[in-house]
Order: C-alpha cells, then structure tokens, then sequence
C-alpha cells in the first residue's frame, strides 16, 4: 500500500526514457555488486549447538539520577569478536531520580545499538528513483558520538510531528515540483521510513526475548512492555498520538496476536508440507518459540498424491513444484509411485541428486519416518535439500523469505512492488486524496489478493525480513554452511541503499556502546540533556491535551528554537519526584476504581490505602489543579465502589485532606508566574522559555 | 443397602427437594456459561497467588463460589466434548440429540448448520428465522430449554449456540460503542487494534445484563462468552491465559456484587457453568490430520467429500462467505464419479470436529447399484459380462426390495401427514397479523407465530426434499434392465442426487464398495458376476488405523493422528451368549483400536438402572447376513481408552481390575472408577454418544404418531455412520487450524468441566467430590429454582 500521497506532477514523457537508461545501467552495477561470485557449499557435519541468552548491563550515569540499562546478547563465536562474547543490542535510559522507588522511575531513550548510520554516498543513492540495491556492507566509520535514540519515551509524540511535517513539506512543496524532483524525494523518503522501520522492527526482535525483573537489575515487565508497545506503535503514522495508559493493552493485545498467528502459520506450513510430500522442520534462531521453518525435499524419495489438488497448496508454499524440478528429481526417477522411498545404505548421496550444486544435508529418519534432529542417527537416512525458509510472523500466511532455488524469487517480488508504488507516486504522482478511485481499487485488489494467498503487506513482510536477518546474523546453532547460504539470501534482499549488512551492524554494536556510555559518563553530554528533558516534563506536568498541543506547533513553527521549560532550580529533581509519584499513584488507584464495584476484593486493601494516604499527601504541593481534579475524581469514584466502611472512610479522609489543599493551591495559582522568554546560549542557537 | 434402596431414595429425596422447593418462592437463576473452561486450568488458577496483591488470580470467583458457595470438582460432559451436543444437554437437561457442530439428514442432505450465526441473523432480519438453528431442532423434538421454563418477560438471554430471538438493539448499541470517537481515534493511532467489534457486544451485553438484574420481574438471566474457548484454540501460553481468566473473574465480580444491589438478591442462584474443557498443554501444538484428503485418495475411496465449510487451504475469497454451509471437496482420482462432484458427493463429514470427526458415507450398496448402471449403459459390453451384471443388479435390488419398500410405505406415511399439518398451519396463519403493537411484541406473541411460519416453511421444503429421495427409491425398485440392450446414458443419475442413502452396517464398512475393480466388471467361472473381483473395496478401520504422518516434529506427539473408532453394533446381532433375556441388550458400541485391540461396550437395563459391560475383543467381524462376531482377547494395555494399564482407575480390588473391567456395572460404579482415568467417563461417554434417538427423543403429548415417527426418522438420518477419534494433540480441524488447543475427545482434559453454585439457597464453601454430569446440571438448577426438572432422577441433592 503507498504511504506517501502525492499531487498529480507534470509527465515529462522525453525523460522517461533517460531514467529507464540509467536504471538499466545502475541494474548492471548493481547486478555485478551484490551478487558476489559463489561457490557452492561444501557439505559438513553438523557443529554443536550454543545457546544465546540475553541479559541486562547497568551504566550508572555521570552525576547520578538516572541509570543506562543495556541489552547483551550471548552469541558464541560471533564472527570477529572473541568466542562466547556478548554483544550490546538495545539500550534504555532509565530516570530514576538516584531513589530506589519505582514509582518515579521514568523511561527516557531507547537506543539501538547496531544502528549503523549511512553515509553520504548511500544517502545519494536511496535518493535514486528505481534503485533497489544495496551497495556494500554499509558505513565503516564510526562515530565518537552516540547513536541518535531510536525512540524518546517520554516524547513520543516528537516522532509524529516530525513524520507529519515532512510529509507536509513533501506534498505541498516537493510533488508539484518536476517528476524527477518528486520521483527522487518520494524514494529517499520511502527508503528513510523503511530504514527506520527495518530498525525498529530489529530493536523489538531484541527487546521481545529480553528478561524482565522487578529487582532493578533490569526492566520490569511492564516497563518492558511499555517500550514494546511504543516501538510497535512507532510504526504507524500516529501511533505516537496514543495514551501511556493503553500501552499495556496494545503490547498484550500484539503478544496475543503474535503468538496465534505463529501457532497457525507453524500448523498452516507443516500440513502443506506433508500434503506436498516434503519435510518441514521449524528452524530455532533464537530463544522461545521458533518462528521460521525451513521445508526439505527428501532427494531419495519419491511422492505422488492421488485424488488432491496441490495447485493451492504450491500457491500457499510460493515455490515451484520441486518434484517437477530435474535437478531434484531427474527424469529417468518414476515420479509416479506411490510412497516415500528411502535411502538405503550408504554411498547414495554421491549419486543423488547429480545436478543440484546447492547446498544439502543427510540426516537421518526414525522408524515411523520423522526426521531426526541433526546429529542424531537413525535407521534410515536420507538426503536433504532446502526448499525455502519461510517466517512465521507474518499475518494468515507463513512468508517466504528464501527460496533455495530461485535466489531472486523473493526480490523480484519486493522490486515488482516497489517499481509499482514509486511508478505511481514518484512518476506519475497520483495523489491519494484526487485520485483515491485509484487507491480504493487497489486496496481491494490487494485485499483480494492476499486472501487467495498472496502475501501483499509491504509493511509485514519488511518487518519479518528485519528480524530474520538479524536472527541469522547472530545465530550460531545452524550448520555454517546452510548459515551461509541463508546470508547469501539475506544479502540478495536487500533493497534499501541506507541499509548495512548484518554483519557490520553487529560490529558497530561496540563502538556505538562504547560511544554511548562516553556519552553517559560526560556531564556535558547525556545528562545535560536529560537535564532540559526533565525541566521540560515538569512544565507539562498536568497541563491539558490543548497547552501541549500548542506548545508543540510552537516548538516546530519555530524549528526547535521553542521549548516550554521551567527554570533551573535546586527543586527541580525534589518536584519531579512528586509529579511523578502522584501520576503513578493516580494510574494505580485508576485502576482499582476500574475493576469494579468492591476493588478491595482484587487488590491489597493495605495498599490501596496506603496509596490513598499517600496521594493526599503529594497532592497537596501539586501546582496543577487538573491532577489535583483528577486525584480528586479517582478517590471519590473509589470512595463509591467501595463496600467496605474503613476504606470508605479512608477516601473520606483523603478527599477532605485534598480539598483542604485545593483552597491553597487555588491561592497559590492565582500568583504562579508566567512563563517568560530566557536568552539562549550561543552554541545551542535553541530559545527556552522558562519560568522563573 | 441395595441399589434399588438407592435409587429410590434419591428418588424419594429429589421429589421431596422438588416439592419443598415449588411451596417456596420461585428462585432466580443468573447463569455465566463459558465456553471451553477447563476445570484444571480455573482451579489451578484460582488457586495460585498473584504476587503483586498477595490474592488468588481469580480472587471473585474464589470470594463467590470457593468460600460461599458450591463447586463440583468433578464435574464432566456427559458424551463428546463438543458445543453443540454439550451445550444442547446442559440447556435441556435430557440425553442428547444434537449430537455434532454439524449434521446431515442422509436422505435430503439437509445441513443442520449449528454454529453458524449468520444465516439466523438474516434469517431473522427477513422474519424467516426466530431461533437459532439447534433450537429449531429441539423444539421439532419437543424439548424444551432451560430458558422455556420461565415466561417471555420473564427471562433475558444473550447471544449463544441455542438462542431464541435475536435482540437488535443489543447488536446496535454495542456497535455504537465501538463507533464511538474515542475509539475510532484508538483505530487511527493503532490501525491493528482493530474496531474490536465483539468486545463491543460483550460490553453491551454485560451492561444488559447488570440492568436486567435491577428487574425484580426477570427470573432467568444468563450471559454466554466464547472468549476462553477462542484464546484456548490459538494459544497455549499460561500467562496469557491467565489474562482471560482474570477478565472472566472480573465479569463473575460484577455480576455477583449486581446480585447483591438487585432487590430479587435473596432469591436469587448464581451458576457459572462450562460445556467443555480444552486440550491445552503449554508448549505443543496441535497438529491436524486431513481426513478429507485421506477420503478424496483412491485408498481411502476416492471421494468427494462434503465439509461445512471451505478448507483453509484453498484460500478461496467464497471462503470468506459466511453463509456457506456446505463445500464439496472433489477428488481428482474418483473412480467412477469423475465431474460428478456436485450431484454426488459420497462422503460427508462434520469439519468442526475438533479431536473427532463424524464420518457419514453413502450406502455402499447405492455405490454399488450407480457403478453397475454406468457399466450396463456401455455399449460396448460383452453380452455375457451384460448378462451376469444384469443378474447381479438384480439380486440387488431385490435384496433392497422390503426395505425400501417399507421407507417408501412408512416416510411416505408420515409425508401425507405432514401435508394435512402443512395445510393444518397455513390456515392458522392466515389470520395472522403483520404487524404486531408493541404490547403484544413485549410478550413475544409475534416470535410465536414467526416461530410456526418458519416450521411450517421448513416442513414445506423438507417434504418436497423427502419425496423427491421416494422417487428415486421408487424408480430404482422399477428399474428392470432387460440384460441385452444398454440402459440409456445418464440413467445412473437415477440414483438420489446429493443423499446417502441408507446407513452403512459394519459388513458395509468392512467392505466398502468405492469403485469399479481395477479390471472393471468380472464374471467367475460359472458365469456370474465375481463379486470380489468386479469391486474395489475398502476396510476403513484398518485403514484409518494405520494412517501415520512424517511431519512430526515434536517429539510428545505420536506419528499416528488417529486413536481409534466408534461404530454402534445391532444389540439384536451380539452373540447370544452376551445377552440376556430378561435384560436385552439396549446397545451394543464397538470401539476399534486395531485388529488386536477392541473393546465391545454392551448396556442393558436392570430394574430400571443402566448397566454397561466391557469386553476386549479383537477381529471383530459382521458377516453379510448381520450376525457380529468377534476373537475374545484377555485384558492388558493397548485397547481403546487404556482402562487396564490407567494408574488412576479406582477398582474396588486393584488386583481384579480385569475381571472387574469385563463384569457389568452401574453408571455410578463405572463413574466413581474411571472419573480420574486420562479417558475420564469415556465408558459412559460413548453410550451417551451412540444413544439411539429412539431411546432420547422424549414421547410428545398429543402429536400425531406419524409426526411423532417421522420426527425419529429425522434423528436417525443425522447419525453418523462411525466418529474417529484423534490421539492427543491431534485434530481433524482443516478450516481453523487450532495449534493452541482442541476439544471433542474423551481425554479428560478436554472433558473436566466447570460448575459452580452460590446463593442464599447454596451451602457455603463446599466442595462436591462425587463425579457428575452434565445431564445432572439442568435438572439439579431448576429443582432449585422451583422448577419442574426434566429428569427428578439427575437432580443432585447437595443440601
């Protein structure tokens, strides 16, 4: 589906055949650069299985408050780096005020640490129209500064404006320029968005297999949770827009959805393996479910199925017939006989399979004919040939993601669809909002499409190709040689010109981290601008959806040099400590009112008045009058659930207690000061208003 | 103390219960019905302790029931653990006649469609429908609903399986709230989310509920949600089933504390009741096994086969059509059916089958009769071979000739009544209004008459379907080929259309005709048609039993999908020596694991009391004439529901479990053992299962014997011929794969059931240890209630 409305651009129809020249040329190089000379893999004995496990790292940050929790994954014998090391994937910054109370912790950044940036050159080429290569294995220079975060948690709002303006700038200034203009800004813009996309898909492969503990050596669950469901919905246009209070929803509600659509896929792609006479084995790349499989052809065997049709059951697989392919099943082989044949003694592999030069296995069968895990011997054996790897993640239909023996399969299929949607945007700039006919019809073209089978979700299948490939580039459990010819693949994907391999992503992992934790450990650096971070959160600290809605139209209408901050102030980290307290204290108590009439029959009573006493007590020093309203509203909502007569009598206690410090902070915001412009310093060139 | 002592105490208790409960006031009934609850899987759960409040993660249902109330610990589904027929029996009270997801009548190929919402709400929108299609079928049985017992205005009802009405404004208003601009604006930020429509209408629903409960006027009020059965098929991860259970003891909260608010609180009976459990075990999958491509092959008779709906695997757009409910599957490789697909599909299965299939297959005789009318229409036959084929053919139809004979005298009977009823309830009609005032749409006057226009409809269509299958009957039983000239082309087609004819006896099963011979028609030395040679034949027990599949990668799973079969036995053709003339046998069940392994389940009354026997058998055989006979085999691990090798059957004397096995024993004495079993009450379970309709249907008062007759007839031409069974973790589902969980089965698992009670009527914290079923449930709440149950002799005495 296109992303990126265009207005209808001027057709230059001499130009056209210019670009499909230069196409054709760039296809030549492009041809020559990634499809390096191969040789066929030589046939090994399996290697032992390592496990990777994951595991958290704390960096304590320079004068304290906050704290960087790293993300490692065990990898044995990972490429260059030293046996058994561990690589830094994805760190949180964690803002916890130096104070052991999880209630005032709040997370800030969430950085990707195999973030590999492009250079200039690749920048130039993704700019390309029609260009779908990626030249190299990506930028080998690395910076003394720290990955851009991936994502602000405190703001994730930023993400949206930001997305909304440039596509702003893109329809109104861009598309009516000239086609080669438009054509060249809509794909360095699809190849940004697919880019970051590609990446946040990578940082929630990372983050879906990362513990989670409540004794502060890691994230917690919920917090884990929260960075998931923001990443996921980071993906979306306005996904920014939703409330933290719904994250816990949206990341259960995506597990839910996640885990069903494996189960389905895993059951959808064995039952059309053993209707098809292949042999399907799921492929464990990491820890947890699998969710890839890899489908085997029995080269040894022979397969017939009377009486069904397996023209939809190819369809499902997306690969030719195999049993039809000379190269597995020369055709002086009886394709005809009924059963499963298998090999018997050895001395057959040699002989088997002539004219295959790809990669194969020879594994052995039990005696009801399962396949045995590799390494392990059976009574018969039989010699195996990948057919295709297929994910498991992608909704209603297991994805092909290698296809064994066609390698441009797959690609052509990315480049057929992205030829089309940067034909009709960038060449012939149909926009969604006068040509939506267009848009509608191929809506329900793809609609109709992916319900007979065919998997048409760009979005889906960028997502499934960014976990795989990282999975592959960190798994050491596979055969090396049946890995390599997966990177081959994997390589062969690659349509971005941003993009990096893999393989040099892993390796920038470390100097990113190292730069990161420069970065943490300077007070110049990272702490400053947590510092301004933490100042702008308590001036928005109970404001209405209005105020910040204004405050950030002003911050962007201004290119950045607006911030609405509160002024420095030895107070700052003592108010921010109540602020959040009292947030946290309010989504608790919101919590219990919404399970119901009698809460105090799900929840601790102790704690429930505890945190009663407790808001009444924040409350009070709470410049804001809408938390003062809503803490007001949540004690008086529980105050009518409530059957019980002592925590009714709480509630009475803690309303009279608040109200009692209404009448003062009404006094008190009569005189609060307004917020007034502050000079700023020279290097930043950014404007803060504070108030003093 | 003598079994006759026991039961009519009981007897005498349950009536006395009854009396004492219609002297006092009528009780309310509140019934939370969950689909697909496993007992293990809630008490587990309930039991446990949530560590962030140091509470049970279902601290309401464990306040409600476990520290006020009653909880039945052993509490199973009396027959296969499937929706329709579980929830036909907890809704009625009475042995089952639903007895799938879905049925066919073998005659008319009439689909009785019951999880299929969508063509009742069209229904109901075009006034056609008022009921939900297994309502349907029982008030044609003329059983009624636990729900019946309580007037219209007296009773609110949500949506489930056996629904009456369809309440629009429900439908409307949880609509509207998904519509809503904060959920829409939830949509824009997270397109993937959804509009969670059926979140919608369970909020709605819940909401009418909590209001309907403020009524002092309404007695009956139930809320049915498949939200755990839907999360227990996709996924088996503990964690996130727990959420559901945390939902579900969320709603039980606010319906409880409702209950308490509601001025009808001291009268009033809270149940929570699930039809079924689920199969569910944390890290596997379960796999399915494709019964209809095992059909569609030439081994297993090259069929084209008839599901409910389109396989998931096609991935066709019709699939997307909700009102399918029937698909032909055909097979490329059919022996003589070739193109025929649509006119004769010759095997028909119950897709929704879960861990068991119900297989029906045209009568093999009909098989039989279609092949020789293509082979005596050729032209190109050899006289001799025409002649003895026209012979053979003959013979044939002889053999039929009383039989069918006696269908035509007897359906055709019962079809004339049905016209005089037809036009009885057209002139009923006639009067009838259009549109009905309000105050009389309040008493559901108007669904009364909609509900009649409806039977009468069906009555109209069902009547012309019948007699077209005479018809056929009748032109075969005139068929004489003269034996020299070719039939005309196309008279094969005088074989019924779309119907199976006939049920199939073991002789048939065990020698299936599926085609022509590989060499086509053979005549033997004396000139006559070689039976043996001329046929191709199929024993689909061994063949069924012998299926493996390669792609098994999970070790916990067995390469064999199937566990064994069940096929009812005529009780009139058991050997003598097991029957017994003062107590004949009622049924006779064949369970078939292989060749060496089967058991014979026999039952018979005995001073009213049922008893069932179990004998391990092997080779079981029916020869051509009917008679069954069988090898006897001792006892010993391997055999249908692993009784003998089972640790947690509960004998009297460990040492004698064989002999106790093969002795005859009680319902009761068979439940108390084997309650525990990996089988659970498998034993009684099958007799439940392959009840014949003629021992459940109950006798209606004041209908026409013919009406009554041909209501049986209707029940007997669903049953199926055999079920197949699916060993653990396999299913036969090819539609929605369910790789979380399945159902269907004996296995315990699936069978273990909820229901709990509180109540000022209710004892406090009592657990119910003794096993029961769900036939005990309807009886046991509307005793309670005040109400006349429809066995006294189930009704569970607790107090």
């Amino acid at each position: 589906m296109n992303r990126h409305p265009v207005k209808i651009g001027i057709m230059m129809p001499g130009f056209a055949s210019s670009v499909m020249a230069g196409f054709l040329l760039i296809s030549g190089l492009a041809f020559s650069a990634d499809f390096p000379t191969r040789t066929p893999a030589s046939w090994r004995q399996a290697t032992p299985h390592t496990a990777s496990s994951y595991h958290w790292a704390i960096t304590p940050i320079a004068g304290g408050g906050a704290e960087l929790l790293t993300l490692f994954g065990r990898f044995d014998g990972l490429g260059q780096l030293p046996a058994a090391d561990n690589v830094p994937l994805v760190a949180v910054l964690r803002d916890t005020l130096s104070d052991p109370n999880p209630d005032n912790d709040r997370l800030r950044y969430v950085y990707l640490l195999t973030l590999n940036r492009p250079n200039l050159g690749q920048r130039v080429l993704s700019a390309v129209p029609f260009f779908y290569w990626r030249i190299g294995d990506g930028n080998l220079s690395t910076s003394k500064n720290p990955p851009k975060p991936l994502l602000d948690m405190s703001d994730p709002r930023r993400h949206v404006w930001t997305r909304l303006g440039h596509d702003l700038v893109q329809w109104t200034t861009l598309d009516p320029m000239m086609m080669p203009v438009r054509a060249s800004s809509h794909a360095y813009r699809t190849n940004l968005i697919d880019h970051e996309r590609l990446h946040i898909e990578e940082a929630l492969s990372f983050l879906r297999q990362a513990p989670a503990d409540s004794t502060g050596k890691a994230l917690t669950r919920p917090e884990l949770d929260s960075v998931i469901a923001r990443l996921t919905l980071a993906k979306n246009l306005l996904g920014g827009l939703m409330n933290d209070g719904h994250l816990l929803r949206v990341a259960r509600a995506r597990e839910v959805q996640r885990t069903a659509t494996i189960g389905r896929n895993w059951e959808l792609l064995r039952t059309s393996a053993e209707r098809a006479g292949l042999i399907f084995e799921p492929l464990h790349l990491g820890d947890g479910a699998s969710q890839y499989a890899v489908l085997w052809f029995p080269a040894n065997g022979s397969f017939s199925a009377p009486g069904i049709s397996l023209k939809t059951t190819w369809k499902l697989l997306h690969i030719s017939n195999p049993w039809r392919d000379t190269r597995l099943n020369p055709v002086s082989r009886d394709a005809s006989a009924g059963g499963m044949g298998m090999a018997s003694g050895d001395g057959h592999a040699q002989q088997v399979l002539p004219e295959w030069k790809g990669y194969r296995q020879e594994r052995y069968l039990d005696a009801s004919g399962r396949l045995l895990p590799r390494g392990q011997t059976g009574p018969a054996k039989v010699t195996l040939v990948p057919l295709a790897v297929y994910s498991l993640t992608y909704p209603r239909m297991p994805l092909l993601l290698v296809d064994f023996r066609s390698a441009m399969h797959t690609k052509w299929r990315e480049i057929f669809q992205r030829t089309r949607d940067d034909a009709i945007t960038g060449v012939l700039g149909l926009s969604h909002f006068s040509n939506w006919y267009y848009y509608a019809g191929d809506a329900l073209y793809q609609f109709i499409r992916s319900r007979r089978g065919t998997a048409m979700d760009q979005d889906n299948r960028l997502d499934c190709y960014s976990e795989f490939r990282v999975a592959v580039a960190l798994n050491r459990s596979l055969d090396p040689d049946f890995r390599q010819e997966l990177q081959h693949s994997i390589q062969m994907l690659a349509l971005n010109p941003l993009e990096a391999s893999p393989e040099r992503e892993v390796a920038m992992a470390r100097a990113n981290y190292q730069a990161l934790e420069n970065a943490a450990g300077n007070p110049d650096r990272l702490p400053v601008r947590l510092e301004k971070d933490r100042r702008k959160e308590l001036a928005a600290f109970g404001e209405s959806r209005r105020w910040r809605l204004a405050q950030n139209t002003l911050h962007y209408m201004t290119l950045g040099a607006f911030t609405a901050r509160v002024p420095r102030n030895d107070e700052n980290d003592a108010m921010l400590d109540r602020d959040r307290r009292t947030e946290s204290l309010i989504r608790y108590l919101r919590e219990v009112a919404d399970s119901g009439v009698d809460p105090e029959v799900s929840f601790d009573a102790v704690q429930i008045r505890n945190s009663m006493d407790e808001l009444a007590s924040l409350v009070d020093n709470v410049s804001s009058k809408r938390m003062h309203n809503r803490a007001v509203a949540v004690v008086e909502k529980l105050q009518s659930e409530f059957q019980n007569e002592a925590l009714r009598a709480n509630c009475a206690r803690a309303l009279l207690a608040m109200n009692a410090g209404a009448t003062e902070a009404a006094a008190v915001n009569d005189k609060a000061p307004k917020a007034r412009a502050l000079v700023p310093p020279a290097i930043s060139g950014k404007v803060a208003f504070e108030a003093q | 103390m003598t079994r006759r002592d026991a039961i009519s105490l009981m007897l005498v208790g349950a009536g006395s219960l009854f009396a004492q409960a219609s002297e006092a006031e009528s009780q309310r009934l509140v019934l939370l019905k969950v689909d697909g609850l496993g007992a293990d899987l809630l008490f587990q759960t309930m039991q446990e302790i949530n560590p962030a409040t140091g509470k049970s993660w279902c601290p309401w249902l464990t306040q409600i029931f476990s520290n006020n109330g009653v909880i039945f610990d052993n509490f199973y589904v009396r027959g296969i653990s499937l929706s329709a027929p579980s929830w036909s029996m907890l809704d009625t009270g009475r042995h089952l006649l639903i007895k799938g997801n879905v049925e066919y009548d073998r005659f008319t190929g009439r689909v009785y469609d019951y999880l299929n919402f969508f063509p009742f709400y069209l229904g109901y929108a075009r006034s056609h429908e008022v009921d939900m299609p297994s309502v349907r079928v029982l008030d044609e049985a003329g059983v009624r609903l636990l729900s019946d017992q309580f007037t219209y205005h007296q009773r609110y009802q949500s949506f489930q399986l056996f629904q009456r009405g369809v309440r629009w404004k429900t439908l409307q208003h949880g609509l509207e709230r998904r519509f809503s601009t904060s959920k829409l604006l939830s949509l824009i930020e997270d397109p993937q989310g959804g509009l969670g429509l059926e979140e919608g209408l369970a909020k709605q629903t819940e909401e009418e509920l909590l209001r309907g409960l403020r009524n002092p006027d309404i007695f009956y009020l139930d809320l049915y949600t498949g939200d755990i059965d839907h999360a227990g098929h996709s996924i088996n991860d503990p964690q996130i089933l727990r959420l559901e259970l945390q939902k579900l003891d969320s709603l039980a909260g606010k319906i409880w504390t409702a209950i308490q608010a509601s001025p009808l609180a001291s009268r009033t009976t809270f149940v929570m009741v699930s039809d079924h459990g689920m199969n569910n075990v944390p890290g596997i999958y379960s796999q399915t096994f494709s019964i209809p491509d095992l059909l569609n092959s030439p081994a297993g008779g090259a069929h084209h086969v008839v599901t409910n709906r389109h396989q998931l695997s096609d991935y066709k757009i019709a699939g997307l059509d909700p009102l399918v409910s029937r698909v032909v599957n055909p097979s490329t490789a059919s022996l003589y059916l070739q193109g025929q697909a649509n006119d004769y599909p010759t095997a028909w299965l119950d897709l929704d089958g879960n861990e068991r299939a119900a297989v029906c297959l045209r009568n093999s005789d009909l098989n039989r009769i279609q092949i020789l009318l293509q082979q005596l229409s050729r032209t190109d036959l050899a006289a001799p071979l025409r002649s003895a084929a026209t012979a053979y053919f003959r013979e044939l139809l002889d053999s039929k000739q009383h039989s069918w004979s006696e269908t035509i005298r007897e359906l055709g009977a019962e079809l004339d009544e049905l016209g005089r009823a037809i036009t009885s309830r057209q002139a009923e009609l006639k009067d009838q209004p259009k549109h009905w005032p309000e105050r009389l749409r309040r008493q559901g006057l108007d669904k009364g008459v909609r509900r009649k226009q409806s039977e009468m409809n069906s009555w109209i269509e069902e009547r012309r379907r019948y007699q077209e299958y005479l018809d056929h009957l009748a032109a075969l039983l005139e068929l004489r080929p003269d034996g020299i000239t070719p039939l005309r082309v196309g008279t094969e087609h005088i074989v019924p259309p779309r119907s199976l004819g006939d049920h199939n006896c073991v002789f048939d099963i065990q020698n299936y005709v599926a085609g022509p011979g590989p060499a086509g028609l053979v005549i033997d030395e004396r000139g006559r048609l070689d039976e043996t040679k001329s046929f191709y034949y199929v024993d689909y027990f061994p063949l069924l039993a012998a299926q493996t599949v390669r792609n098994v990668p999970q070790r916990e799973v067995s390469s064999a999908p199937i566990d064994f079969m069940l096929m009812a036995l005529p009780p009139g053709r058991i050997p003598a020596n097991f029957a017994d003339r003062s107590s004949p046998l009622t049924q006779a069940i064949w369970l078939y694991g292989d060749d060496e392994h089967q058991l014979v389940e026999l039952v018979r009354y005995d001073a009213g009391e049922m008893q069932i026997r179990v004998l391990p058998i092997a080779r079981l055989r029916q020869s051509k004439d009917g008679r069954v006979s069988w090898n006897d085999q001792a006892w010993g691990p391997g055999f249908p529901l692993r009784l003998f090798e089972d640790p947690n059957l509960a004998v009297p004397d460990a040492a004698g479990r064989a002999s106790w096995l093969s002795a005859w024993h009680s319902e009761r004495e068979w439940f108390q053992a084997i309650h525990h079993c990996r089988y659970s009450n498998g034993v009684i379970g099958v007799t439940e299962h392959l009840l014949p309709p003629s021992q459940s249907l109950p006798q209606r008062p004041g209908i026409n014997p013919l009406l009554q007759r041909l209501e049986l007839r209707r029940r007997q031409l669903v049953q199926a011929d055999f079920h197949i069974f699916a060993t653990d973790h396999w299913n036969f589902n090819v539609r929605n794969f369910n790789p979380g969980g399945n159902h269907g089965s004996f296995f315990r698992i699936s069978t273990h059931s909820v229901w709990m009670m509180a109540g000022p009527s209710i004892p406090r914290g009592r657990h119910i240890r003794e096993p029961h079923d769900s036939l005990n449930f309807a009886s046991t709440i509307l005793a309670g209630a005040g109400k006349q149950p429809p066995m006294p002799d189930r009704v569970v005495d607790f107090k």
